[in-house]
């Protein structure tokens, strides 16, 4: 059976995804303009080239990483820290969701909330001095010195 | 003479100087504190300086810049952790030190090489810089396409572990370089029915997501799983927490060879402070006379790898102010910041804003200066910031990002784009691929876009110009000896491999 290692993965995924930018995207989001007679005006003569780029560099790391064999994988790999990860980006994806909903800094405090638990704080007198003292700093630098003006959100 | 009495005239002011100081303040500290480097307190301090003057700002940035760069060396000696990567020489034998509880000794011998090393590749900055931008002003649209492209093909291939993921992650950063109204006939491109993309992806939050949310998303797979740091105690001997006038004069050879070789090395767009420090390192102990001692607490071992790597602050701004192709990802997020204020760096920089850039000049030295003095202050109570428990530090790093970002267009969508390129930043450094590839290429886009077709329309579409034109063609010719080097070097890379006997 052909085990892929990681590189093979991602040199995959990135080729793919430079045909897909070669044929689909690039052809559907970058119009030709009209008067473009010469090669070097047209627009899309740049997303061609960095497509193609992408592309090759791909299908050489693809190639050596079948020369390369198994041998990468001889070690066997945790998935628990990817998905850790993933969960962290999933909580940071609702952070910035919820700030345009119920308002930036309710939204930094149950983030902060979640992380602080999430890296092991369990101390409430803890967090909750953490929460004072950066949501605090973060109003004064933002608010007040940078004129920072705030989405609008259900709450503030 | 009248440019530099107007230069002093722009720094000398309360402000700018205050700027300085709580740069390399804010440097040391975020550098010193595991995990953050100092590119990260770059990005995290660049939401501060939208609305200060162009000086102000740069000497804040420039002065986080040069003590992130010391910072790291603060818990590489007292955890044998570096605070940066470019510190991880310096733990060879810093916290060889610490354990026979000379800490404090290795600490000062590390500001004092720093400084020297900063201090001495500042000079040459300033006596090449000038000379080098007044040849750069001679280059046309398809030499400066063949330098961006030279330039990239050396970034991309030396500032990671493997070759062709540079090369791809170069790839992307120019792919993503292409996003936004197309130059020359304001088509839209890559805009996806989002209007927020039609100047491009800002700068900012990409460069937030990229190297400070991936870092967080990094450690949050560590939770729990984090090493156990031991301290070891200060001996109480005075000559044990001091640097003598000899030991000072025994590490100045070493600190001058690696200076000598970190300017050279940060002078090349591509080669960072780790390798800088690594190659001093290295060279320091081939001079010694007691190499033997070489990892095992030689106090010249720090000297040389502290200087090595701050070497290359001053001397990565060679190729940023007179070429704009910056040397490292710290010159590529310093480059972000000049772009912001509306300081274009290249030679028409030297044109159009000498003066501005004297005054950076002065804020370089000036930094050097309040690194020393904010360092040898720091390190008596360093010990107290470098166990700051992580679990506290990234939410509040997370949510800085998260309002620098915003702040910086005041737009929801920026936020969006630092959680796109954390993800993206994460998953490349989870799977081996550098990062800086990316920022640079992503960085030099529009500049090579644009000269590469400013050149086809001067030669009416023929690739010939690239080749004819002298300078163009050296350079080009000196890719393509590149591209073989790297192809041989590869292949009896394979070999040696492969006849290394499977144990």
């Amino acid at each position: 059976m052909v085990k892929f290692n990681r590189d093979t993965i991602a040199g995959s995924i990135m080729l793919v995804f430079s045909l897909i930018l070669a044929f689909i995207i690039t052809p559907n989001q970058v119009e030709m303009h009209r008067s473009v007679a010469l090669l070097a005006l047209s627009p899309r003569l740049f997303c061609y080239i960095t497509a193609g780029l992408l592309g090759l560099t791909s299908a050489i790391l693809i190639i050596a990483s079948f020369k390369k064999g198994q041998e990468a994988d001889a070690q066997p790999t945790s998935w628990e820290p990817l998905l850790r990860g993933l969960f962290c980006t999933a909580l940071a994806c609702a952070y910035a969701a919820l700030a345009g909903i119920i308002g930036f800094f309710v939204s930094t405090a149950l983030a902060m909330t979640a992380f602080l638990f999430y890296f092991g704080v369990r101390r409430w007198a803890g967090i909750l001095l953490f929460l004072i003292v950066v949501l605090g700093f973060i109003y004064v630098l933002f608010i007040q010195a940078l004129k920072v003006v705030m989405p609008d959100g259900l709450l503030y | 003479m009248d440019n530099l009495m107007a230069a002093f005239d722009m720094f000398f002011q309360f402000h700018v100087i205050i700027g300085v100081f709580v740069g390399v303040f804010l440097g040391i500290i975020l550098g010193s504190i595991p995990g953050l480097t100092a590119t990260m307190a770059i990005a995290l301090i660049i939401p501060m300086t939208f609305t200060l003057d162009p000086v102000v700002s740069v000497g804040l940035l420039v002065g986080a810049y040069k003590g992130g760069n010391y910072g790291g060396s603060i818990p590489a000696i007292l955890l044998n952790t570096p605070g940066t990567p470019a510190a991880s020489a310096t733990l060879l034998d810093g916290h060889e030190l610490a354990k026979q509880g000379k800490s404090l000794k290795a600490l000062k011998m590390a500001i004092y090489a720093s400084v020297m090393g900063d201090t001495l590749s500042d000079m040459v900055l300033i006596l090449v810089a000038p000379p080098l931008a007044i040849i750069a002003l001679k280059m046309g649209p398809p030499e400066m396409a063949a330098l961006i492209f030279l330039s990239l093909l050396i970034i991309t291939t030396v500032s990671g572990e493997s070759m062709i993921k540079g090369l791809i992650v170069g790839a992307i950063g120019l792919v993503v370089g292409t996003i936004g109204l197309d130059s020359v006939t304001a088509v839209r491109r890559f805009g996806f029915g989002f209007p927020e993309l039609d100047e491009g992806i800002s700068l900012v939050p990409m460069l937030i997501g990229l190297f400070a949310v991936s870092e967080f998303l990094i450690n949050t797979e560590s939770v729990g799983m984090g090493k156990v740091v031991q301290f070891f105690a200060r001996s109480s001997k005075p000559e044990d927490n001091r640097v003598s006038g000899k030991e000072f004069k025994a590490c100045v050879p070493p600190i001058l060879l690696s200076t000598g070789i970190g300017t050279l090395l940060g002078a090349i767009p591509g080669i960072g402070p780790s390798i800088a420090a690594f190659a001093g390192y290295a060279q320091a102990k081939k001079i010694s006379k007691h190499p033997e001692r070489f990892g095992k607490g030689a106090l010249e071992g720090v000297a040389a790898a502290e200087s090595g790597n701050n070497a290359v602050c001053g001397a990565n701004l060679i190729p940023l102010l007179t070429l704009g192709i910056p040397g490292d990802i710290g010159a590529a997020v310093l480059l972000g910041a000049f772009m912001i204020q509306g300081l274009h760096p290249g030679p028409m920089l030297f044109q159009e804003n000498i003066v501005t850039v004297y005054a950076i000049f002065m804020a370089l030295m000036l930094a050097n200066v309040f690194n020393y003095c904010i360092g040898i202050f720091y390190i008596r109570f360093a010990s107290k910031v470098v166990l700051i428990p992580k679990g506290y530090i990234f939410p509040a790093v997370l949510a800085f990002c998260f309002f620098g970002a915003y702040g910086f267009n005041q737009s929801l969508f920026d936020v969006w784009i630092v959680v796109i390129f954390g993800l993206l930043g994460y998953l490349l450094r989870r799977n081996g691929f550098p990062l800086a590839p990316l920022l640079i290429a992503f960085m030099l886009e529009p500049i090579l876009e644009g000269a590469f077709r400013q050149s086809l329309l001067m030669s009416g579409g023929s690739m010939a110009i690239f080749f004819t034109h002298p300078i163009s063609g050296t350079f080009l010719g000196l890719t393509a000896v590149g591209i073989v080097w790297m192809v041989i070097g590869g292949v009896r890379n394979a070999r040696a491999k492969a006849k290394k006997p499977l144990v």
